[in-house]
């Protein structure tokens, strides 16, 4: 069995409280037949504010809306969804991904019937840099840095050895591959 | 005259069957392709003028057979559901050239009473075949049998064979064959682009072809409404000439001169007759052949009215050495003075009109060969306050087809998205009265083309020769580049949304008791000013329509494509957020209501049914 972290199980528990607490907000929009927005603090220039006594840079009061219901932006809300739901399960799956993971466990076919009812097919992002751009946005969203949703941006140390390691319901048996296996 | 003076050659009568055996081209006969195609064309107008004429409606046969013998040679059969022709007058309707039904002033398919005749001249003289004629007229209890010929030195019918058996059933019609030297291979994508084009203007008719080769075209009738049948109308006044005047004259001798005019002519009525007779200073109870010939020459100016054409008719005749002159001698009805104060009205409204380079004062002893056309058109406005009203010509004998017509014939053949025809009021050129039509199809399945297709029509009958030179087209065609856009020829269809190419079909007809042809292959229409303005206006208003419904759809499609971009998320945004909820609200019932209340979202914002939006994800799995 992996060691799991007493900060870890705590930091784990927080994050999936305020992930419930956000979404059951917007399901409730939802439901009420209110328009789905996502509001979330703009992490442009502009909008940031440097605290000089605790010598920290915060974001500012300025927020974006990020609507389902407008065309340039209902494609970055699926987005937005996506990620949520990936980093909600490995949350919960006690996983630590990284945010080349999330972007793989994201990345699948959204198929459609366009407006001759002809099927078509687009990839739900392209590129890692859409996902780690959502990442961002949810980091903000939540309140909560990546490392409180346990994603792992680089790599800390080494597991090496003669170990297995379950993970969720995966088995990682270290001894049969190479040292990036846990990173 | 001078040929008899200076050669000795001899001259000899050529009877009317001769003449158009040795000039067979003037009637569309000049190799065997184009004789094919002209004598399918000959026999479908006979055979719907038999029919729709008399608000029939028509069932056409037409076969094209190869002959087993020569295979160059082939029987063209029509079949027809018309009134039948008497048996005692078709030896002359098959065997007599310019014996016809149709001298009369209303608009017909055929004019010359020829065109038949011709096909089974160029029949016999091909390939030695008769014609061959089945026909019973409604109330007849008989079907008559005629096999004859052409005596064309006599220009007189043989009759080879003839004979009658009683009908069994109700039948009426006329069934001709002409058996000709023809080019099957060659003449085929005339001879259905007719047929098609004939489909186009008689959606009321029931047509069916069948090819040499055994192909089968059936054009099913969609409507059945019959235009309405000209009527036969008294010539207009503006439309005569000398010789014809002198004609009526002639069978109207004991009538006093104002009886003459108003009971001969269209459009004059007592208080006009009066005021014309004045003018030209003849007693209103002259009898009309106590006229001397000075006299029949200023009714007859004065009859023609005042035109453009008029004048132009006399302008470079060279005779004239002043335009005061030259008006003189056009309208001697007119005096000296009032000649006189057109020419300064003329001159007053040109100063306003025209810059100062291009500035000519008309005067009297102006040079009538320097007219130009905005002086003659300026003329004649002045010079019509003179003239006493005539009613324009009427529009009775003419027969358009209607916008009903159109769009179901256009319906019909080419199966459009969109599709929509304008009639426009009658009018007159040269005392003759025209109707414009034109009907506009678009998109569906006529295939994408660079330029317009203009299909032709005049009195009904397609116009498939010589597009090129054709009014119409320089109406229609599309103006190329800027330098063109100022110019008067071609059409601005990008200022009506259209982009070339496009699928898109000009429907063109006009309908006169006479067109103005090009040439004698009656295949093409001058560009007469009146009939080109009014093409040009009846094509904007149909153009008009037509941009709105693009701009429409254009609008639509936007609406839609939004509706598809925001759906298409529907299925993995409600799976994702289900993820997160199932283990707050318990069950997995979750995710449909989240669809469901999206798709409502997008209804409520655009609009639009929320079946037509869920159509955007039926079917479509969600990937996990």
């Amino acid at each position: 069995m992996a060691y799991i972290s007493g900060i870890d199980k705590r930091v784990r528990e927080r994050g999936i409280e305020v992930f419930k607490k956000k979404f059951q907000r917007l399901a409730k929009r939802i439901l009420e037949g209110r328009p789905p927005t996502f509001i979330i603090p703009k992490r442009t220039l502009s909008n940031t504010i440097y605290d000089e006594r605790r010598r920290l840079l915060l974001l500012g009061p300025e927020i974006l809306r990020r609507s389902f219901l407008d065309v340039n932006e209902s494609r970055k809300f699926m987005q937005t969804t996506l990620m949520a739901a990936i980093i909600y399960d490995a949350l919960v799956n006690n996983e630590y991904p990284t945010i080349r993971d999330l972007y793989y466990r994201g990345k699948h076919t959204i198929v459609y019937r366009d407006e001759k009812s002809r099927l078509r097919s687009e990839y739900t992002w392209d590129e890692q840099r859409e996902s780690d751009s959502v990442i961002r946005d949810l980091e903000v969203y939540l309140g909560l840095l990546r490392e409180e949703l346990l994603i792992l941006s680089k790599e800390k140390g080494k597991v090496v050895g003669n170990m297995k390691i379950r993970s969720g319901d995966d088995v990682i048996d270290l001894s049969r591959m190479g040292h990036g296996a846990m990173l | 005259m001078i040929a008899e003076t200076l050669t000795p050659e001899k001259f000899r009568a050529l009877s009317p069957a001769q003449f158009f055996a040795k000039y067979r081209e003037i009637a569309g006969f000049s190799n065997p392709t184009r004789a094919l195609y002209q004598t399918v064309r000959e026999l479908v107008e006979n055979a719907l003028d038999a029919t729709d004429s008399h608000g029939i409606l028509p069932n056409i046969k037409i076969v094209i057979r190869r002959s087993p013998e020569n295979p160059s040679h082939y029987t063209i059969t029509v079949e027809d559901n018309g009134i039948g022709i008497p048996p005692q007058h078709v030896p002359n309707a098959f065997g007599r050239v310019l014996f016809s039904s149709k001298y009369v002033l209303r608009q017909t398919r055929g004019m010359f009473g020829l065109g038949v005749k011709a096909a089974i001249i160029y029949g016999q003289m091909t390939t030695g075949n008769p014609v061959e004629i089945i026909t019973s007229t409604m109330g007849s209890k008989r079907i008559y049998y005629f096999k004859l010929r052409i005596d064309l030195k006599k220009n007189e019918p043989v009759i080879l064979e003839r004979g009658s058996w009683r009908k069994i059933r109700d039948w009426h019609g006329t069934i001709a064959s002409i058996t000709i030297e023809g080019d099957w291979s060659r003449a085929k994508r005339n001879v259905i682009e007719y047929i098609r084009r004939t489909a186009v203007v008689t959606p009321y008719a029931n047509i069916v072809f069948v090819s040499p080769d055994g192909e089968i075209i059936y054009y099913k009738r969609t409507i059945t409404k019959v235009p309405i049948p000209p009527k036969i109308v008294k010539p207009h006044p503006h439309g005569i000439d000398l010789e014809l005047l002198k004609e009526m004259i002639k069978h109207n001798s004991e009538k006093t001169i104002k009886d003459f005019l108003i009971n001969s002519f269209h459009g004059i009525g007592y208080k006009t007759v009066d005021e014309l007779l004045q003018l030209i200073k003849i007693n209103n109870n002259k009898k009309v052949d106590s006229l001397t010939e000075n006299e029949i020459k200023k009714l007859a100016n004065i009859l023609r009215g005042i035109d453009r054409e008029v004048i132009l008719q006399f302008k470079d005749s060279g005779k004239y050495k002043t335009l005061l002159k030259m008006l003189q001698e056009v309208f001697p009805w007119l005096s000296k003075e009032k000649i006189i104060q057109a020419i300064e009205y003329v001159n007053k409204i040109l100063v306003n009109k025209i810059n100062k380079g291009q500035l000519e004062r008309l005067n009297s002893k102006f040079d009538p060969t320097k007219l130009k056309l905005e002086h003659i058109d300026a003329l004649v406005r002045a010079l019509k306050k003179y003239y006493p009203r005539i009613r324009p010509p009427s529009p009775s004998a003419l027969s358009p087809l209607g916008e009903e017509i159109i769009i179901e014939g256009l319906k019909r053949v080419y199966e459009p998205e969109f599709v929509t025809a304008v009639t426009r009021k009658p009018l007159s050129y040269q005392g003759h009265p025209f109707i414009i039509e034109v009907g506009i199809a678009y998109g569906g399945k006529i295939l994408t083309s660079d330029k317009p297709v203009l299909v032709r029509f005049a009195n009904r009958i397609p116009l498939i020769y010589d597009e090129s030179s054709d009014v119409a087209w320089k109406v229609v065609k599309p103006k190329k580049d800027e330098k063109e856009k100022r110019g008067k020829e071609g059409f601005d269809w990008k200022a009506y949304g259209i982009e070339f190419p496009a699928p898109l079909i000009v429907f063109t007809h006009i309908c006169s008791t006479k067109i103005p042809f090009k040439g004698v292959g009656k295949e093409s229409v001058a560009d007469v000013p009146e009939i080109e303005n009014e093409l040009k206006l009846a094509l904007r208003e149909v153009a008009r329509r037509l941009r709105i419904y693009i701009l429409k759809k254009k609008k639509e499609e936007e609406k839609r494509r939004r509706i598809t971009v925001l759906a298409r998320y529907v299925p993995e945004i409600a799976r994702n957020l289900s993820i997160i909820l199932r283990d707050i609200m318990g069950t997995d019932g979750i995710e449909p209501l989240l669809r469901e209340k999206l798709i409502e979202a997008i209804a409520v914002r655009t609009g639009i049914d929320k079946m037509k939006i869920m159509k955007t994800i039926e079917n479509v799995g969600v990937e996990t």
